[in-house]
This record gives C-alpha cells, structure tokens and sequence, in this order.
C-alpha cells in the first residue's frame, strides 16, 4: 500500500514535470524562468532595483519570468558556477572584480573564473558628502586642509568602490603633496545611515553618501545638525551630462556637474583627473553556450533600441550603459587595471 | 579623552577577531562557573544517570526518531539534487516533498486504516501542490 | 477629512490584499513581513504611489501581526518578533485557551499599530533628531541592555547566561560584514568549513530550526503519541472578552511606546523590541513568576510592541531617509521606482505622498484587525489536525522559509536542520532556546557596535562617557541586571526552604 502511494506521488510529479519541460522545449536558447542572481544581499539597494528593472524588460521581451535573486556576493557565484545551462545569470557592479583584487573572501576573479556579459547601466549617485557648517567648501579645500597637516576622516564603507573612491583622494594629495596623503585617513562604516550619522557626530568629515541619499539634507539650513553640502562627485562628466535636465530633487543637472570632473578635481597623476562610474553588468558562467550569450546581447540591444527603458532608469536617477559582452568584457579589464594603481597606492 | 588604563586601539585588518575572542573567554569564564557551582551536582547525576538513560531508553521511539533524521536529510538531499534536473521550476521542491510528506506522515501515524491512509495521500499530494502553487508560480518565489 | 476622499476601491481592494497575503507570509515559520515586501515589491511597478503604498502597508501590518497565530497555537515564532508570544501565548493554548489568547494578540496588535500611527504622524521629525542622538555608543548601550534581559527570561540564570553568549559566539561564525563596516575576514570557522561558512548561519534558518524543528523532533522521540492530553481542544477554557485589559492599559501602552521608540532607531533589529518589552512586563509585573506560564499580560507586552514597531520604523524613513528596520529597508526600493525621493524634507515636498502613508497604515491596521479578529475561530482550527499530518507539513513550510530567507539558498536548509538538532540535544543538557535566539539575533549589532565605538574613540570610558542617554541606559543596565540577581537569589531561597 505504502510502495503504491509513493509510487502515486512520483508519477503525479513526474507528470507535472513533463508538461513543464515540454512546454519550454520550444527553439529558444533560454525559456522559462531565468533566475537573475545579484552580488548584494540587499533588495533595497541600487543592484536590485537595475537589476529589476532589466527583468522587467527581459520578461516581456523573450516571454520568460526573469526573476531577481538578492542571495549576495558569495551565493550568487556559486549558484553562477553551477549553471552551465543559462538557467541562471548573474548582475552586479564593479565591486565583482573589486572584490577580488582586494583579496576579499568569497570572490574570484571574474574574468578568468566567468564570462562578462553585457553593461547595463550606471548608477551616476555615488557622492563625498561635508557638513554644511564644514571649514571645507569643495573638493579642493579638503584637498587643501590635508595638505596643510589636517586630519581628514572619511567615512566609507570597506573592500570595494567605496574603498577605490578614497584611494583616489588619497592618491591626489600624494601626487600633490608627496607625504601629505597620511593625513587622508578612512573611517570603515556600513549603511547610509551609519555614514550619515558619523557626519551628525562629527566624527568625520567626508561621508561617502548619494545625491539619491543626501540631496534633501544638503537643502537643509546650515544651522541644523544634519545640514550637508556635496564636496565631489566621481562619475564621469559626460555620465551626469545625460541625466535628466531636473537632476535630483532641487538639485538640477547643472548644478549636480559642479561637482564632477573637471570642475571638481581629483587628480590621478597631476594630468588627468580621476573618475569612476559605478557600472552594473551581467556575469554568466564560464560554459555558458555562446549562442545564449549572443541571443541575451541581441534583446537587450533590441530593448534598448526601443528606447522605453532609458525613461524608467533615468527616472530613478540611473543612466542607462548598454554594450554587448565583447566591448564589455575589454572595457570592464581596462578599468579593473586602473582600480588595481589605485589599491596599490592606498596600501 | 578618558584614562589612559581605558585606552584601547584595534587593528582595522585584525578587528574581525576582537569581538569573538571576547565572547570566547566569556564563555570559558562561564562554563568554569558551571563546574565550580554544579560539580556536586554533576557527581550526583553520573551515578544516577544509568539509572536515568534506562529509563529514557525505555520511552525512546528510536525507530520514529531515528528514521525522521534520516528522512530529513534524504529530502534536503534529493531536492537539491533534482533541482539541476529542473533548474528553477521548483518541481524539484514539488516532487521531494510530495513524497516526504506521504512518508513522514506514514511513520508518525498509529493505528493506520483506510480512512487514515487516504487522508494522507491526500494531504501530500494537495498539500505541497498548494504550496508549490501559491509561492512558485504566484509570488516566483524561487524554490528548489 | 477630505483625506478620505482618496480612497479608491482599488486602494481598498489592495490594502486588503496586502493584508491578506501579510498575514500568510507572517504566519508560515520563517517567512517574514520583509520578504512578503520584497516579493511583492515587482508588482508595484505598475501602479501609482498611493496605490503602491496600499499594497506595501498592507503586507507589512499584515505580515507583522500574522506571526503571531503559530506562535501560540503550534508554539513556532512565525516571525522573530513573536518569538517572546509563544513565551505566554502557548501555554494558554495548552490550557485550552487557543481563541482567547489569539484575540488578545489580535487587539493588542491594533493598538500597538495604531499607537505607532499616532505617534508617526504627529511626532515623526522631533522623534528623527532624537534618533540621531543615538550613535555607535548609545546603540552598543542598548543591546546590552536587551541582553541583560536574557537573564529575567532564563529558568535559570546560569544556563541562561551561557546559551545566551553561546548565541552571541554562533552569530559571529562567518565573515565580518563589509557591510556593516567589517574588514570582510572570517573567524570561529576551520580552514575546511570556510567555503561554507562563509556567510555564517542566517537567523531565520536557526530560528525555525530551534523553535520549529526541535518540537518535532522531540515528538518524534516520543513516539507522536496521538494522546488526547497533548491534543487539547479549542476554546474549553475561558471565552476572549475585553474585560482581560482592565488594569494592563499601562502594560500596553508601555509596550506599544517601547515598540515604536526601537522601530525609530535605525540599525536595531526589530525584534529586540518584542524581546524588551517582555521583559520590562516581566520586572513591571504584580506576578513575575507567573509570566511564561499562560499569562494574557505576556501576549499583550509582545504583541503591542511589535506591532508598535511598524510606525516607529517608518519615521526615520520619512524623516531621515534611512529604514528603521529591514522592511521598511525594502519599501526605499518602491518609493525610488517612484521617482520619490525620501529624506529630511520628504514630508514638507510630499505632503499628498506623507498622507497616503498616514492614511494607507491606518486602514492596513484596521483591515488586519477585522480579518483576523473575525477569522481566528477558523485558523485556530489548524490545532484539530493530527499530528502525523501537522508535523510533515511544519517541516516542509520550515524548509520553504529557510530556502527563501536569502532568496534561494540550500545551506539555509542545512542550517535549519542542524539547528533543530542541535536544539534538542542542547535542551538535554540545559540550553534554553530563548536566550540563545536572543543572543544571536543580537550578536552581530552588539559587535559592530561595540568595536566602531572603540575604533572611533580609542577608550572604553566613551561608554560612560558619551553623553547622558548613555548615563540613563546603564541605570537601566544595572537595575535590570540587579533585580533579575535578586530573582534568582529569592527563588534559590525558597526552593532551599522547601
């Protein structure tokens, strides 16, 4: 009696099992449910919501159910490396080979270990945040003050972008005034709000905010503990120039650019300034067929070319960033070699 | 700021040990408190645990108990296993605990009869179709 | 009043929804409030904010209050908030008061939730400034002080002290967090588990393993006697009515103002809030030693506050832009797919937005109150089902929330089913689950909180130091420390006169 029942069960799954699988043998490389796996454990963070909007599109577009996974750095390359079959990808930021050049656990190195898909898009936000009441008004003074034998606390959060960003201050000072950098020193944090609340307590001077984050405090006025003013922000000029003319808030665009290179200078080698783009991609597994990874490129170059979805980031303040896998891949490594002088200056 | 015998710094590259080794010496501190205060105690029910264990044994189900360790761990296994045969579907989730259901509930039930035994194939079958339903295919919870 | 005026059917078909499906995911061990937001958070792109906002309320009031149902009737926290409900709440469900116990969590619930919403819409900007008082300091302070609690919740005292640092200890296995500050290294795992253990174990997943996993196991070792005595029936002991709160309006209150002032601090999980107030009720209370054995005082402390948490957390995230709890973390996602900004000026600029919110908690609570009030009859049923069918199915929800805690990962599964484990043989020689569940839920803040404090001011006498909230929270530390010394003391005397 009990084989039988077992036996029930079996059949019964085994038949619902079949009519799934028959129904996404139809000719496309990839049917069904796509699981999008994101580096960040976070389902309210910049990664989620691009990566969301991307399912958004990709589900309508090849009439599957792309769902997005928040299951974090180290999960999400393990359920990568299992995946062969391009059942599940992977989306998240630079901090994928940041990790890894950083020596962080749980990382590995993406180019060698993965495949790079395609770029999606830029999250412009990233931003060095003062008190408004600060002796420091720009970029410049801080650079300034640092030079001058002053202690600079900066609030970051550790072993990623956050971490690059304050070498490249660091970096500047030492290219300007050589022995000087020491004075530039980190204040290792975590959330938003912990960043923000080392500025209310003055226990640091720079914050590494986001105009999505700070910009109401930065309209505040200067008499109140929590007013802000921006100081830097590290996207590339011509990044923030596509934003929308509104900026945030009632902060518009041409104000927002002020703040970025050229106008606010963090130099790279006394020549050129630095600057850095928060990029969000697609990371397949290694094996993945390239048939798929061509067809994947194909309708988000079509999605793209629609133009619909550039509404929806710019909306949320992202900037919409499509290149194909191969271009991808080539710029990403570029950009990794840079992030690595970087590291190497800090250490 | 403070008195200097208060002053403490800590290495940013070591500070992931800072805490734990903390929380090691106190419980160290406290389990040499344990054995300083029960060790009379801890005497006492050596002698007297014999006695206890067959007594324990005595009502020990070590068949049901047993079993449903065993079950436990071959239903995680199975299901993640299938879930590289059905990547994403949750079928692999539908199946391992349709029979899960059907088997644990066939070791924990007294007296079976046909009234019995038809409730629960009922119950494994409807039961995890519900669930699998509801969370995979409504809300694309993503399952096993 | 011309508030009202915006409610649409579609809002109340939502709200209801929401609540609805709240409740469900708050009600199935490990399926938490946060994630029926996260999983639902896609459907909002579609719609308009008042009408996002319906929905998101809706499944926050509900999932938050949904866990209170297998609390007290299978004795499983569905949500870590309602861990100190089962404390009281199952036991009066043993004594056959399944229905009372249950209604008194659903009123107190909407009181809480209400109580939040008042003190939200009125004091939502004095209470952000008076958050942001709170540094790394102020908040290590007070979850020592919600540890300290450990020691009025244990049997006894010395058990409980150690299962609550064994709780702390298990919940720093794993990396650092880098993103809580940490330098991402991993500690308390050997070289061979390090690949595994690398994340460390998740809460959810110890949890409902502890809780959920180790009464079935227990049963199992048993025999699941299908006995009548275990088997007790519905609603033979006494009815619900409303005559219960004469005298606790206090308690209530007090445990709803408890729950909104942890909601209001970011970074505070939000079940310490739960834990805090029971154990305020417990030093407050006529009879202590009753507590724990079927008391209603008990359900009501828990299920105010944690209901009271909902406003709470939802003011730092009008007022400051920074969630108060991991919920409310989500929602920042629909308001940014909004085109909305939030921060210190989010009310001022958004006034019809700060209304919808205002008018969208009040109905989610409302609406939550007559489902469940008028349903509970009914769920409570759930106890009438035989064990051989219950149990299976226990196993087979634990195993879904656990999977889904991180969305999709099978260690999580592992965890579960080595925490049930090690919850049975724990209790064998003398752990308490209560204080070990606290413990590692709080283990992680307590670390990062403690170490930045010292990173960032290099002497332990910023402790006493820092301000005269930190001064306050150590009277409390010792009166709470003192009085549960004092229970223990008195309880060992009486058992020695005996």
């Amino acid at each position: 009696m009990k084989q039988r029942l077992l036996g029930m069960c079996v059949l019964v799954g085994a038949a619902v099992g079949l009519a799934a699988g028959a129904a996404g043998a139809a000719d496309k490389p990839i049917s069904g449910n796509l699981r999008i796996v994101i580096g960040s454990s976070a389902t309210s963070g910049d990664t989620y919501q691009n990566a969301a909007i991307i399912a958004d599109e990709l589900s309508k577009k090849l009439d599957i159910n792309a769902k997005v996974d928040a299951v974090g750095v180290s999960a999400a390359f393990q359920a990568l490396s299992r995946a062969k079959d391009g059942s599940t990808v992977m989306f998240f930021h630079d901090q994928s080979y940041l990790g890894h050049l950083l020596g962080l656990k749980g990382y590995s190195d993406m180019f060698a270990d993965y495949k790079v898909g395609p770029t999606i898009s830029i999250n412009p936000g990233d931003a060095f945040v003062g008190a408004k009441d600060s002796k420091y008004k720009s970029i410049e003074d801080v650079i300034q003050g640092a030079a001058k034998g002053e202690r600079i606390r900066v609030a970051i959060q550790p072993g990623g972008v956050s971490e690059v960003y304050f070498g490249a201050l660091r970096n500047a000072v030492k290219v300007r005034y050589p022995g000087k950098e020491a004075n530039v020193v980190s204040v290792k944090t975590g959330s938003q709000g912990d960043k923000n609340q080392l500025l209310f307590d003055r226990q640091a001077e720079v914050i590494h905010g986001s105009v999505q984050a700070n910009e109401q405090y930065t309209r505040l006025p200067a008499d109140d503990q929590k007013a802000m003013q921006f100081y830097w922000l590290p996207a590339r000029q011509e990044t923030i120039a596509q934003a929308n003319p509104e900026g945030m808030g009632a902060t518009t665009r041409d104000e927002l650019l002020k703040f970025t290179s050229p106008k606010a200078s963090v130099t790279m080698d006394g020549k050129q300034d630095f600057t850095f783009d928060k990029e969000f991609f697609f990371i397949y597994n290694k094996d993945m067929d390239p048939k798929i990874v061509a067809y994947l490129d194909k309708a988000l170059a079509e999605i793209f070319a629609a133009g619909k979805i550039q509404a929806t980031l710019k909306q949320a303040f992202f900037i919409p960033n499509f290149h194909p896998s191969k271009e991808a891949e080539a710029y990403l490594k570029k950009k990794a070699a840079q992030s690595q002088v970087l590291i190497d200056a800090t250490r | 700021m403070g008195p200097e015998f208060l002053r403490v710094t800590i290495d940013f590259d070591q500070s992931h040990l800072f805490f734990p080794r903390i929380m090691t010496w106190i419980l160290v501190g406290l389990a040499l408190l344990v054995v300083v205060a029960r060790h009379r105690e801890f005497a006492r029910s050596w002698s007297g645990m014999c006695r206890d264990c067959a007594n324990a044994a005595k009502a020990f189900d070590v068949k049901r108990f047993g079993a449903t360790l065993v079950l436990l761990v071959v239903y995680a296994i199975a299901m993640d296993r299938l879930s590289d045969v059905w990547p994403n579907t949750g079928l692999s989730f539908l199946v391992c605990s349709m029979a899960f259901t059907a088997a644990m509930s066939l070791l924990y039930v007294h007296d079976l009869d046909r009234k019995k035994l038809l409730t629960i194939g009922l119950a494994a079958v409807v039961a995890p179709l519900v669930v699998w339903y509801a969370l995979a295919r409504l809300f694309f919870l993503t399952l096993p | 009043m011309e508030i009202l005026s915006t409610i649409t059917p579609l809002m109340l078909a939502l709200v209801v929804a929401g609540v609805l499906i709240g409740i469900v995911f708050g009600a199935i061990p490990g399926m938490t409030a946060t994630m029926a937001v996260a999983v639902c958070l896609p459907m909002t792109y579609g719609l308009d904010l008042n009408h996002s906002l319906a929905l998101l309320l809706g499944l926050y009031v509900g999932g938050i209050s949904g866990g209170l149902v297998p609390a007290i009737l299978i004795n499983i926290p569905g949500t870590p908030s309602s861990i100190t409900t089962t404390f009281d709440g199952y036991p009066m469900a043993q004594k056959g008061e399944a229905e009372r116990a249950l209604k008194i969590g659903i009123v107190c619930s909407l009181y809480g939730g209400l109580f939040s919403a008042v003190v939200l819409f009125f004091f939502a900007p004095a209470l952000a400034d008076l958050a942001i008082k709170f540094s790394y300091v102020e908040k290590f302070l007070i979850i020592l002080f919600a540890l300290t609690i450990i020691a009025s919740l244990s049997k006894n005292l010395l058990n409980g002290a150690i299962s609550g640092a064994l709780g702390i200890w298990v919940s720093l296995i794993g990396t650092y967090d880098l993103n809580t500050g940490g330098n991402g290294d991993i500690r308390l795992a050997p070289g061979f588990l390090e690949d595994i253990l690398v994340n460390g174990f998740s809460l959810l997943p110890v949890l409902i393993g502890m809780f959920g996993l180790t009464v079935i196991l227990e049963e199992a070792a048993k025999g699941v006697q299908p006995e009548p005595t275990s088997h007790f029936k519905l609603g033979d002991g006494k009815p619900f009515s409303f005559s219960v709160f004469k005298g606790h309006f206090g308690t209530i209150n007090r445990a709803s103002a408890i729950g909104t002032f942890i909601g209001l601090l970011p970074g505070i999980g939000g079940s310490a809030a739960s834990v805090l107030a029971y154990a305020q009720q417990k030093n407050l209370s006529k009879h202590p030693e009753r507590l724990g054995t079927g008391e209603p005082e008990g359900v009501m402390a828990s299920e105010s506050s944690n209901n009271g948490l909902t406003g709470g957390a939802l003011i730092p995230l009008v007022s400051l832009g920074i969630p108060g709890d991991s919920t409310t973390a989500v929602m920042i996602g629909a308001f940014t797919l909004q085109g909305l900004q939030l921060g210190p000026l989010f009310i001022g600029e958004h006034l019809g937005a700060w209304h919808a919110i205002m008018l969208n908690l009040v109905l989610a609570n409302l609406v939550m109150f007559g489902v469940m009030f008028f349903a509970i009859r009914h769920i409570a049923k759930v106890i009438q089902v035989p064990k051989h069918l219950l149990y299976p199915l226990i196993v087979v929800m634990c195993v879904v929330g656990s999977y889904s805690a991180n969305s999709g990962i099978m260690f999580d599964v592992w965890t579960f089913l080595l925490f049930g484990l090690f919850g049975y043989l724990g209790q064998k020689v003398g752990l308490e689950s209560a204080p070990f569940i606290i413990g590692f839920i709080l283990g992680k803040d307590a670390e990062v909180y403690f170490v930045k404090s010292i990173e960032s001011y290099g002497n332990l006498a910023i402790f006493f130091t820092k301000s005269p909230i930190a001064v306050g929270l150590w009277v409390l530390i010792v009166a709470s420390l003192g009085y549960a010394f004092y229970q223990a003391w008195r309880n060992l005397r009486r058992e020695g006169a005996r």
